[in-house]
């Protein structure tokens, strides 16, 4: 048993903030939120007193673990070799004991949502995974979570230069609307084989994953950027899938469309000038704008793009820009969380969900020099500051 | 004239006061603790203000505005010849480019622009106001350096052409017979040659030369080949100096740190920022840049830069210095702006907290040569 006493305790629930606050951690799982608690003496026992204790980050979008920072030449992110790759599955892209990971508990990040590059239009499946654990399939926390797609100058980047489609926005549009109507086609064809084995369509995994997306069973999570956006959310009403905007630059121009269309936004990684397509505006405030008018953000490092301890530097950004300090960081958590379909087990702290915390000294997206302390995933402190 | 009343005021030399900031034109005309004045005025009771930062060493006014129809290369980047220092980067400056940025949005009022990292000799830096359309009205020192690379990326470009160099052993030959043929050149008896001219300058030390070096091994290299020539050294990056603290300190070296928050640069966790305040404290001089590789930054890029350093320091005052008045050292503007202090230019950026320290500390104003460049709440410019 893990006890945390004293603690200020953000808990991303209806409790809100609460001082003087003590957390019972138990075979990995959150007992007990409160004042005052008592646990055995045998517990462990974190004093936290005068430190900040929030949910275990969630990235909402990386390929941590699928890639080495120093030999981009092990690159396990993009399979670069087909535009529609819709039939891969990212867990045979990761390796788990890549040093990332490491650095991901260090700076509180506890658990990713770990996707295929955007080389691809449609790139495969994404799952997602602790920083820490038992071993691979434990660490593993929900798989698929969403099928990775790409708008814009990625695959036309990959692809133009092979003189092969598609090298431009018309061609991977078509490629987006061609897949949709062939996984259109595939499920009538099992409907109208009803049961019958030999008028079934032959298997087709790309299909099938496409299918759980029409079928809402997992989100299509994209690249896009810009007017990019527009066209996806034309796309979602027309087949009915639930969308998340990755990335999202230039959503200010689309408030009243982005929060009409049900889609949540991924938002990261701020860096950069302002430069042609992709980058013709980076917007922080959009973060503020679009949280008021009720779509649910979340905050990404596109990992290992940026560092991990940029999630809290982003979120920091986004409190200069007008967010206030406890919704900048529900978008590193609980919204995270949401958006990864993982909210049962992670994402907030209360009574029966996963033990993954981070203890800060100062305060998160607040103080810049604000540190983490300690790391928790599932009850066991992973990362301890000397 | 415009008043700045009230602030609080951090100089850009470590010292922090309050007082009224006057500004007639472009000037700073008088700081104090209270100025009587009943023109045009600024309350920044609660506010703080600041030196308008500069990133030292950028390719802010290079990219773009959008790519040519013709042509593939950036504007800072003629890899056609690996000894290229008489080249200038004052004529490839578009002021659109940069003032299209917005970069006084993030508290930049002035930046120091280089040739790319593909070559062992670059070129002449400059340095140039944020905001405008004319390089020329814009440019506030040209020749303010030399600009040279000893890092892989220049074996990358030609040794993959078989042109030397192929190997670091390449580059510090070149590097040797260019200051010996640049030491030996007698304008008055020989012929025009303006690549020695260009070294010679720096040998006679009419500029500085700025080499950008990332490991141990590069930095090493560097100080032993310009062991008996007597120059101003300053070295960008700030990776790789611990092994050579002594020889730092000896010649006084300044240092440029880029900005690591990007985690694909294969030698980010080389910078050593503890070890940078150290030599900070004991009297070096060190500025911090966006990316002074010569390739895109980030606009926010300075600003994190900074707050790295304080993560690891907590001496805000000293983050800020090395934001402003060191940064105008390094680049020999320091007579003109840097500093908050009378006869400077105007060059000012007012937060409503100290943004080194604090997320809430949001822009309140910019302002770069005495005008309002950016104020709170101004729309963010598209690209397109």
């Amino acid at each position: 048993m893990l006890h945390i006493k004293d603690a200020t305790v953000y808990t991303m629930e209806k409790e809100g903030i609460i001082e003087n606050c003590d957390i019972l951690i138990e075979n990995g799982k959150i007992k007990e939120v409160g004042i005052g608690l008592v646990s055995d003496q045998h517990a462990q026992v974190i004093d936290a007193k005068g430190l900040i204790v929030i949910p275990g980050i969630v990235d909402a979008h990386s390929h941590v673990g699928t890639c080495k920072v120093d030999n981009l030449k092990e690159d396990d992110t993009n399979e670069m070799t087909n535009p529609n790759s819709a039939q891969l599955d990212i867990y045979y892209g990761i390796d788990p004991n890549n040093p990332s990971f490491a650095e991901c508990a260090k700076d509180g990040i506890t658990t990713s949502v770990i996707a295929p590059g955007s080389g691809n239009v449609f790139g495969g499946l994404v799952l997602a995974m602790k920083s820490a654990g038992k071993d691979f399939d434990a660490r593993v926390i929900k798989k698929p979570c969403a099928l990775k797609a790409a708008m814009g100058v990625n695959p036309k980047g990959i692809y133009g230069p092979r003189e092969q489609l598609p090298m431009s926005r018309i061609g991977v549009a078509q490629v987006f609307i061609d897949f949709f109507e062939s996984v259109k086609q595939y499920q009538k064809k099992k409907a109208d084989a009803n049961g019958d084995v030999s008028k079934m369509p032959k298997f087709d995994r790309a299909l099938e994953h496409g299918q759980m997306v029409l079928e809402r069973k997992i989100p299509l999570k994209v690249h896009s950027y810009q007017h990019d956006m527009m066209a996806l959310l034309r796309w979602k009403k027309e087949y009915g899938f639930d969308l998340t905007l990755d990335h999202a630059f230039g959503a200010s121009d689309f408030i009243d469309e982005i929060a009409q269309s049900g889609a949540e936004v991924i938002w990261g990684p701020l860096s950069g000038p302002l430069f042609g397509g992709e980058g013709c505006k980076v917007d922080p405030e959009c973060l503020k704008m679009l949280h008021d008018r009720g779509v649910t953000c979340a905050i990404m490092t596109d990992g290992p793009v940026l560092h991990p301890y940029m999630i809290v530097t982003q979120a920091g950004e986004a409190v200069r820009h007008g967010l206030d300090v406890e919704t900048a960081l529900k978008m590193i958590t609980i919204n995270a969380a949401k958006i990864a379909r993982c909210d049962d087990r992670i994402g907030s702290i209360c009574q029966g969900k996963d033990g993954d915390l981070v203890i800060f000294e100062k305060m998160p997206a607040v103080d810049t020099d604000a540190q983490v302390r300690y790391t928790i995933i599932d009850g066991e402190i992973v990362y301890q500051a000397s | 004239m415009y008043c700045i009343m009230n602030a609080t005021i951090h100089d850009g030399f470590e010292h922090v006061f309050k007082g009224d900031i006057l500004i007639d034109g472009n000037k700073i005309v008088e700081v104090k603790d209270h100025i009587a004045f009943d023109g045009e005025c600024y309350d920044a009771t609660g506010q703080h203000v600041f030196p308008g930062f500069i990133d030292p060493m950028s390719n802010w006014g290079i990219l773009g505005p959008g790519r040519e129809i013709r042509g593939n290369a950036e504007d800072n980047d003629e890899h056609t010849n690996v000894i290229t220092p008489e080249m200038d980067v004052l004529y490839a400056f578009n002021g659109r480019g940069v003032t299209r940025q917005q970069l006084g949005a993030f508290g930049i009022t002035s930046v120091g622009v280089a040739p790319s990292s593909t070559n062992l000799f670059g070129g002449k830096m400059a340095v140039f106001d944020v905001d405008g359309i004319n390089p020329f009205k814009m440019c506030i020192k040209e020749q303010v350096g030399l600009k040279a690379c000893v890092e892989r990326s220049v074996c990358d470009y030609y040794g993959a052409k078989n042109m030397i160099p192929g190997t670091h052993m390449g580059i510090f030959s070149l590097f040797q017979e260019h200051l010996k043929s640049a030491s030996e050149y007698d304008p008055t008896k020989d012929d025009r040659d303006p690549k020695k001219a260009a070294i010679k300058d720096v040998l006679d030390k009419k500029m500085p030369l700025f080499v950008c070096a990332k490991t141990p091994m590069e930095v090493h290299g560097v100080l032993h080949v310009l062991k008996d020539y007597d120059i101003d050294l300053v070295l960008c990056s700030g990776y790789g100096l611990k092994d050579s603290e002594e020889e730092l300190l000896k010649r006084n070296v300044s240092v440029i740190v880029n900005n690591n928050d990007i985690a694909f640069d294969p030698y980010t966790e080389e910078l050593d920022r503890p070890f940078l305040y150290e030599l900070y404290k004991k009297g070096i001089c060190v500025a911090l840049a966006s990316n002074c590789s010569g390739t895109m930054a980030s606009r926010e890029d300075v600003l994190w830069n900074a707050i790295s350093m304080y993560k690891v320091c907590h001496d805000e005052e000293a983050v800020i210095k090395m934001m402003t008045s060191n940064t105008a050292s390094i680049l020999g503007i320091d007579h003109i702006t840097g500093s908050i202090e009378t006869g400077k230019r105007a060059d000012l950026v007012i937060y409503s907290d100290h943004p080194i320290k604090t997320y809430q500390a949001v822009l309140q104003q910019t302002i770069a040569n005495g005008k309002i460049i950016y104020r709170k709440g101004d729309e963010m410019k598209c690209f397109i």
